[in-house]
């Protein structure tokens, strides 16, 4: 009977920890978002100094605060899951690695600053945030750096017939022999004004080395449909590293620009107001002037009568 | 006879004086053409290093329609129009090529304020002034309260450009709809006409006008702000001429903004920079205008607050509530 008791109590006590431990951490720590093993182990190929601590204060201050806060200080967004203090223990506990895989893929609500940071960036702020951890030893760049100094090499090329674009995607290794890389995730991307727009869903390449994309559905491309397109190698792990290719193809539907103050209107320019305005306004212009006049001329008239009158009187 | 003297004296010191003159100014003249000489052979030999100096240096220079050019050092002269002519001109032409769109995301708004203070700091406002603002919404009591981010709609057809009678505030090729405070006479008929209430008057002397006094008037960012014009939100078309996004856009912290070009059809998101289709933003979040029945055809689209993951939290008192 105490056994059962005590095994109660335990079973109540655990729930009753379970229950304070805010959700957010456990989901955002735990097992929730698991980082590849691979990708674990990835470390910044620089070493961190003052200039990447202060870049990426700057950086934190603008991408990071709204949501985890200032360092130290607790005061993260209240929004499920809790995003949690990067200078915290917990927080701290994760390697250089797993830290950047985090930051590099997001996880909703938290955004992936891949396409907004560049590697290095997201580096800087990382020594940001070991800043805050006293104990803290960078460690030394081996053969884990991202790509580890391997060189991949992306080819795009473009099927009019087909309507589909092809990415090829090789390793150049070190004794030069071109190796097609096998289940590398490509995204394709068409340049835009402000950023790049990702055309459908990233694909994984073939066995040799081969991704196949169809062409995107009523894209606007410039007066002639052209596009600029760029190829990107996604890889989230960091074990391949970083390759784009670039291609100008006509696969867009074309826009002709029109100003938007070319129509006639009430809020346009003069020399573009509506015709009916132009006329009434012209109208009504050359009635009144025209009346004044006629008053002026009949005024003179009646001047020179009353002359000619005046001189008939004195005659008589 | 004793006068005769005196006469002859004076005739013969003028011919003396004649001879020395004579000889001073070929002297002189030869001296001044040796050193005309040195002078000339000094500046060319001057001009030459100078050229050799510079000869095959390039400078790289970003033109109106985006290319970028090379030119050789020696030929890059400053531009015969003064500053102030081109920034009118530039204002009034806009970025042919391009329409500006804006959607605000109301699901994601939190009242952070950044867009605010971002859009004050840019354009040289005081707190009480706002080209944009934020808004506690409430369309009855039994639906939920929710924050409203209110810029200018730039409208395609802006009534107060309408009733402008000095062109000051205008209609832009690209989409914004600018004010030029160099011809404002501040008449205020466009605060009447606009139905947004999104425009401004500068009442009082503006808060850095001391500083702001020797600056060249720049209409797209209508700095410096004058004492007895109108002020008005801009799009930031000082920021879209070098390929950035807004001030208030890139300044939120919560994702609410997207901005982008109706003709690629693409917008980016301020915070995440994350690029979409703006036709399927609109038609998956049925997205709306504000008051479009009038007529006004706003170029801002709102998405419906639905879904926010947060409670509602009323500004606090110490900040300004409403406009």
């Amino acid at each position: 009977m105490t056994y059962t008791y005590m095994k109660f109590k335990t079973t109540c006590i655990f729930f009753l920890i379970w229950m304070i431990i805010p959700r957010g951490v456990c989901q955002v720590l735990g097992a929730d978002w698991p980082v590849p093993e691979p990708a674990k182990s990835i470390v910044c190929a620089a070493s961190f100094s003052k200039e990447t601590v202060s870049a990426g204060d700057a950086l934190y201050q603008k991408n990071c605060k709204a949501c985890h806060g200032d360092p130290g200080k607790q005061n993260w967004a209240k929004i499920v899951p809790v995003p949690g203090d990067p200078a915290s223990a917990e927080f701290q506990k994760q390697t250089d690695g797993e830290i950047f895989f985090r930051i590099t893929t997001g996880k909703v609500p938290m955004p992936s600053f891949q396409p907004i940071l560049p590697e290095q960036d997201r580096w800087n702020i990382i020594s940001y945030i070991r800043s805050f951890n006293p104990q803290y030893i960078q460690p030394t760049p081996q053969q884990k750096v991202a790509g580890g100094g391997r060189t991949i090499r992306l080819l795009l090329a473009c099927d009019y017939n087909q309507k589909r674009l092809y990415v090829v995607c090789n390793e150049i290794t070190k004794d030069k022999t071109i190796v097609p890389v096998e289940n590398a995730d490509i995204q394709l991307l068409a340049k835009r004004y402000f950023g790049n727009l990702q055309i459908g869903h990233s694909v994984h390449t073939n066995k040799i080395g081969l991704a196949v994309f169809d062409f995107p559905q009523n894209l606007p491309g410039d007066k002639f449909g052209m596009i600029n397109l760029i190829a990107r190698l996604n890889d989230e792990t960091g074990i391949l590293g970083e390759a784009t290719t670039t291609l100008n193809a006509r696969i867009g539907v074309p826009t002709q620009w029109v100003s938007l103050t070319a129509p006639r209107a009430m809020w346009n320019t003069r020399d573009k107001s509506p015709l009916w305005l132009t006329f009434t306004f012209s109208l009504c212009f050359i009635i009144v002037w025209g009346f004044i006049i006629y008053i002026l001329v009949s005024l003179g008239k009646m001047k020179r009568i009353n002359a000619k009158v005046k001189i008939q009187i004195e005659d008589e | 006879m004793g006068e005769v003297i005196p006469d002859s004296n004076q005739e013969s010191q003028p011919e003396k004086n004649k001879k020395t003159s004579r000889r001073k100014f070929v002297r002189n003249l030869g001296l001044l053409g040796a050193g005309l000489a040195t002078g000339a052979a000094a500046l060319e030999a001057g001009h030459l290093f100078q050229k050799s100096k510079f000869k095959g240096k390039k400078e790289v220079f970003l033109t109106q329609d985006n290319r970028l050019v090379e030119v050789d050092s020696l030929e890059v002269k400053a531009h015969e129009k003064p500053a102030a002519e081109i920034l009118q001109e530039h204002g009034r032409e806009g970025l042919p090529g391009h329409r500006w769109i804006w959607v605000i995301d109301l699901s994601k708004c939190r009242n952070a304020r950044k867009c605010v203070m971002a859009c004050q700091e840019a354009h040289h406002l005081r707190p009480d002034q706002f080209h944009i603002n934020t808004l506690e919404m409430q369309e009855n009591k039994h639906t939920p309260a929710y924050h409203m981010p209110k810029p200018c709609q730039h409208c395609d057809n802006p009534p107060c450009v309408a009733v402008c009678p000095v062109d000051a505030t205008f209609k832009r090729p690209d989409g914004p709809v600018l004010i030029d405070n160099e011809r404002c006479i501040g008449c205020r008929f466009c605060i009447a006409a606009c139905p947004y209430s999104a425009r401004m008057m500068n009442w009082s002397k503006p808060k850095y006008a001391d500083q702001d006094k020797d600056q060249v008037y720049n209409i797209e960012l209508n700095i410096p702000q004058k004492i007895g014009t109108i002020t008005k939100c801009l799009m930031s078309s000082d920021r879209l001429r070098e390929g950035k996004l807004p001030y208030c856009v890139s300044s939120c912290p919560n994702g609410v903004y997207y901005f982008g070009d109706e003709y690629e059809d693409t917008v980016t998101n301020g915070t995440t920079k994350e690029t979409v289709r703006l036709s399927a933003l609109l038609s998956e979040n049925a997205a709306y205008q504000l008051m479009p029945e009038l007529g006004t055809k706003p170029r801002v689209y709102y998405l419906p607050p639905e879904k926010r993951p947060y409670p509602f939290e009323p500004s606090n008192d110490a900040e300004p509530k409403k406009a």
